[in-house]
């Protein structure tokens, strides 16, 4: 199934159920681990902060990252693993919203699960710390590649 | 015949899905759906088992006769050798 089918299954379906790749998400959603249940979006879904929608940018790729924001352009979006912003995310761009996901065998919903709801708001509110520890981070691993030159 | 190590069954909506984890998203990049007779093979395909045993299993569960239910059987075990599921 190619991943353009996702938005015709989303669509026929309701909902999704895969399980997602890439490091954007960790630590709740780990490359290949964790399959995740996407609910499809309608008129009237209420996107806010803190939800995490399903959505396929501009450049045709898809994308599940938590709402951080918004403003006059749009959503603006952050990946869990990730520190920097993506803005203008569109509600045309949007095809589905995360409900759920397995870790292990544990189903974690996300509109109930209390820890899952203080991680989240917990994790947004760090962002700003967290990039500075990444940013020392890179420039520690740089300075280390440095001096092994 | 046995399920390769990585696909796993979810009850999602009172609907039975397989998703792949780890390695075996390199087979299966969505899901399948089960319906009951579905969920028993897979049972017993996680296990091991040949095609008789999955004939026997129809016969045991649902009023069919084995010729049905081998050709049932046969349709399900190409999807899943289709996607490479079962090794």
């Amino acid at each position: 199934m190619s991943k353009g089918d996702y938005i015709s299954l989303i669509k026929e379906n309701g909902q999704l159920v895969f399980t997602p790749g890439g490091t954007s998400m960790n630590p709740i959603l780990r490359h290949h681990q964790c399959p995740v249940i996407i609910k499809a979006a309608d008129d009237r879904t209420k996107l806010k902060k803190y939800d995490i929608p399903f959505y396929r940018r501009d450049n045709g790729q898809f994308v599940l990252h938590r709402i951080i924001g918004k403003n006059k352009d749009g959503f603006i979006c952050c990946g869990d693993g990730q520190t920097a912003p993506e803005y203008g995310v569109r509600e045309d761009m949007i095809f589905g919203i995360l409900v759920g996901y397995y870790k292990g065998d544990k189903y974690i919903d996300v509109k109930r699960n209390t820890r899952y709801k203080i991680y989240s708001r917990f994790w947004v509110a760090i962002r700003p710390i967290r990039r500075v520890f990444a940013k020392l981070r890179s420039t520690v691993a740089g300075f280390g590649k440095k001096r092994e030159d | 015949m046995k399920i390769r190590d990585g696909f796993i069954v979810k009850n999602i909506a009172n609907t039975n899905v397989v998703v792949a984890v780890g390695d075996a998203t390199k087979y299966l990049s969505g899901t399948i759906t089960l319906n009951d007779s579905g969920l028993l093979i897979w049972k017993e395909l996680e296990k091991g088992c040949e095609k008789v045993r999955l004939i026997e299993l129809m016969l045991e569960n649902y009023d069919t006769d084995a010729k049905t239910a081998e050709r049932d059987i046969d349709a399900f075990i190409s999807t899943l050798k289709k996607h490479e599921i079962i090794i």
